[in-house]
């Protein structure tokens, strides 16, 4: 089965670290590139300010620089590895009938990954290609459709989140019962150890 | 079996392949069977496998992998080789992970370190053996099924971070239990199996790895756990563990991460006591292993103690004494010093001529005073009663105090008795080692206390050149408090170079001397009184300074 080799992207991603941040508009220049490649109209320059300030819709400002720190990291794969080829491949086999919508379809979805977090964490460097690939219906190879998916969920970060919230919330009750115990030993060993002051 | 399914050419190629997933040729022999190991015995807990450092030999126990993996050889050896080659870097860095972890779960009993290296291993090894590595597991968990809190969270972590299906290494029901017990028991695994490798240094992944870890371990003295592929890293020995009672700038900063990222609620104090550390990350070894570690652990811990009391100041250089002892006669010659002219000898030679003709006599200088020098010999009657603490669990400041004393006197070039009492008494050989010396030094009693005056009477006959001190405290009045027991410490100052009490006490010392009775009168009795327990070594260290100019 073909589709997108993503041990090779990652290690290709690996050799080729993020050094300094993209601006906003050469990251946004370097995707427009790719679309064009692959037979795509990019969005036009107030589609893209529409993508960008779309975030300022949020609740916060962070969300605004998140896009453009995602969209940076996005078009560092794009020109360093050969994802931009892997993209524009999928483009012409299964061209986007809006192309703006995929993108901002594929902002939302990485919400909240962070620059930061896709370089220095595989999990979020794979859950970022996956998403990319899905944007454009690529198959991952070696993959099922619903294998993809599924391993999509196990590395959903925002899921993950949400999941974690649950454990986290466990791990307050039971630390506090177990800073409890510990100082009852602590006081018993203390006695026991009968120092003379 | 285990022979039919490891012949030595598989053998070769597992090792080959081992080394490749490292990139490295390693200078350790070929693995060999665990059987020829028969020195060890593992009380039916045999390892998987290990490298036998002394012998620089990986040994594989190839029934137990013919039994539940035999198709793993090569990802179990690259295993072995991920802790000789990467994780730890050194037992240096072991040690001060096994120090960390006590203050981050107090109390543990079995150290978590090797199953942290071994997740660091395992995810390197992973990357291209994961399904091996996975079939070590799952044949464990075939002979031994059952599947503590921590193990399924460990696994659990396994199958997030290999991909793999909830249920593909751990039992399928025991999922369900474990959720209801620990809630988001498998998010938790997922959220570390995304967060652990992603962090940047070794010690903030520890400071993450136990603050998760200790959730399923409910109660951390009892925990023991036998997993395959553990018990493979050695523990680190006296010397790393000593450095690493006393922590370092890059342990503290990770704390500090670890609280501000909320794994931890507050940052644990720096306050541990080293010798409470010594005796937590020793817990889990075997009786006369544990004995012998810790007995190295307090004596560096008290060395250190001792040498910051004993700061060694440079000798200065010794100038030349004036010369004045009489020596041979020469002519005296216009120049030399007129006052040099030995005028009877003069006439003696030369009559009335003696005056064109003087003699000199000339002065040498006097050979250093040979009274009292050589080397210093001390004893040392440190009390160990029951109302000081045992000196390997607690700092007791009276045996520091006499460590501080036996220290000076042997970097002297001087020699130490430690006479060790509380209600019954250990008399030492002559010590010329300060080690030695500060070992003799730790025993402890922990009963009453009775001075041992037989003893002091019996050992200052023997020897009357001895410098004696008595370490103790109000006790020692007490002790001293009958017509008996002052006629030996009179006899016995009599017949020591010099007798000092060193004594805590709150009380007048005037009223001290009243009651140990002509001792104290005599001159080469000494009383030293301190009134604070901490000031007892700086207390010894300036007696010492006085006694034998160290």
């Amino acid at each position: 089965m073909s589709g997108w080799d993503l041990v090779t992207l990652a290690a290709e991603l690996d050799q080729a670290p993020l050094a300094s941040p993209l601006s906003e508009a050469l990251a946004i220049a370097v995707i427009a590139d790719v679309l064009r490649s692959g037979g795509v109209r990019p969005p036009s320059v107030a589609e893209w300010q529409a993508l960008v300030a779309g975030a300022r819709r949020g609740p916060t400002v962070l969300r605004f620089d998140l896009r453009r720190e995602q969209l940076g990291v996005v078009a560092h794969a794009l020109q360093s590895t050969s994802l931009g080829a892997a993209t524009e491949a999928a483009l012409r086999a299964s061209p986007p009938t809006d192309p703006t919508a995929a993108l901002e379809e594929f902002l939302g979805a990485v919400f909240p990954l962070t620059a930061e977090m896709i370089r220095s964490n595989r999990f979020r460097r794979e859950e970022m290609l996956r998403r990319w690939a899905s944007t454009w219906r690529a198959a991952i190879a070696g993959e099922t459709a619903a294998a993809s998916t599924e391993r999509l969920g196990q590395i959903d970060y925002r899921k993950a989140l949400v999941e974690y919230e649950r454990a986290e919330k466990a791990r307050v009750e039971e630390a506090a019962k177990r800073a409890e115990a510990l100082r009852l030993a602590q006081e018993a060993e203390a006695a026991a150890r009968g120092w003379r002051e | 079996v285990a022979r039919a399914a490891f012949p030595p050419d598989v053998i070769a190629a597992a090792w080959r392949d081992a080394q490749a997933l490292w990139e490295t040729r390693v200078d350790l022999s070929p693995p060999e069977a665990l059987a020829k190991q028969a020195s060890t015995d593992w009380g039916g807990n045999e390892p998987l496998a290990y490298i036998d450092l002394a012998i620089r030999q990986v040994v594989v126990n190839f029934p137990l992998l013919a039994a539940i993996a035999p198709g793993s050889l090569a990802a179990v050896l690259a295993h072995e080789l991920g802790h000789h080659l990467r994780f730890p870097h050194t037992l240096g860095l072991s040690a001060q992970l096994a120090v960390l972890e006590q203050r981050l779960i107090p109390g543990l009993k079995q150290s978590l370190t090797n199953l942290f290296f071994d997740l660091q291993v395992n995810e390197e090894v992973g990357r291209t053996r994961a399904a091996e590595l996975a079939d070590v597991y799952r044949g464990f968990l075939r002979r031994d099924p059952e599947v503590s809190p921590v193990f399924h969270f460990y696994l659990a972590i396994y199958e997030e971070l290999w991909g793999l299906p909830a249920g593909s290494l751990l039992p399928v029901a025991s999922e369900e239990p474990l959720e209801r017990q620990y809630p988001g028991i498998r998010a938790d695994a997922r959220m570390f199996a995304q967060t652990f490798w992603a962090l940047p240094s070794t010690y903030l992944q520890f400071v993450y790895f136990c603050s998760r870890f200790i959730r399923y371990i409910p109660v951390p003295s009892a925990h023991q756990l036998r997993v395959p592929l553990g018990g493979d890293v050695p523990f680190p020995g006296a010397d790393d563990l000593a450095d690493a009672l006393y922590g370092n700038g890059e342990i503290e900063r990770a704390l500090a991460e670890g609280a501000e990222r909320g794994w931890l609620d507050v940052v644990p104090g720096e306050g541990t006591d080293p010798l409470v550390t010594a005796n937590r990350v020793t817990e889990h070894l075997p009786g006369k292993e544990r004995g012998k570690l810790r007995e190295a652990l307090v004596s560096r811990h008290y060395k250190r103690l001792v040498d910051r009391h004993l700061v060694p100041i440079p000798p200065l250089a010794k100038s030349q004494p004036d010369a004045y002892l009489p020596s041979t006669l020469s002519e005296w010659e216009v120049g030399d010093d007129p006052g040099r002219i030995d005028w009877t000898a003069s006439v003696l030679l030369s009559g009335a001529a003696a005056g064109a003709r003087p003699v000199q006599r000339d002065l040498l200088p006097e050979p250093p005073d040979t009274v009292g020098a050589g080397p210093v010999a001390v004893e040392i009657y440190l009390d160990t009663s029951g109302s000081m603490p045992n000196p390997t669990q607690s700092l007791n400041a009276m045996t520091l105090a006499a460590q501080v004393l036996a220290a000076s006197a042997i970097r002297k070039g001087g020699v130490v008795r430690a006479i060790v009492y509380s209600t019954e008494s250990r008399v030492s050989p002559w010590m010329y080692d300060e080690d030695v010396a500060r070992r003799s030094l730790l025993h402890f009693y922990g009963g009453g206390t009775e001075f041992p005056f037989p003893v002091l009477d019996r050992l200052s006959a023997e020897r009357a050149d001895v410098v004696r001190v008595i370490v103790s405290d109000s006790d020692f009045l007490y002790n001293v408090n009958h017509d008996a027991a002052r006629k030996v410490l009179l006899a016995g100052t009599g017949r020591s170079r010099r007798m000092v009490a060193l004594l805590a006490l709150g009380s007048d010392p005037k009223a001290a001397l009243a009651t140990i009775g002509p001792a104290g009168q005599h001159p080469a009795f000494r009383l030293v009184t301190v009134n604070d327990l901490g000031a007892f070594a700086e207390m010894a260290a300036r007696l010492a300074k006085g006694l034998f100019g160290a």
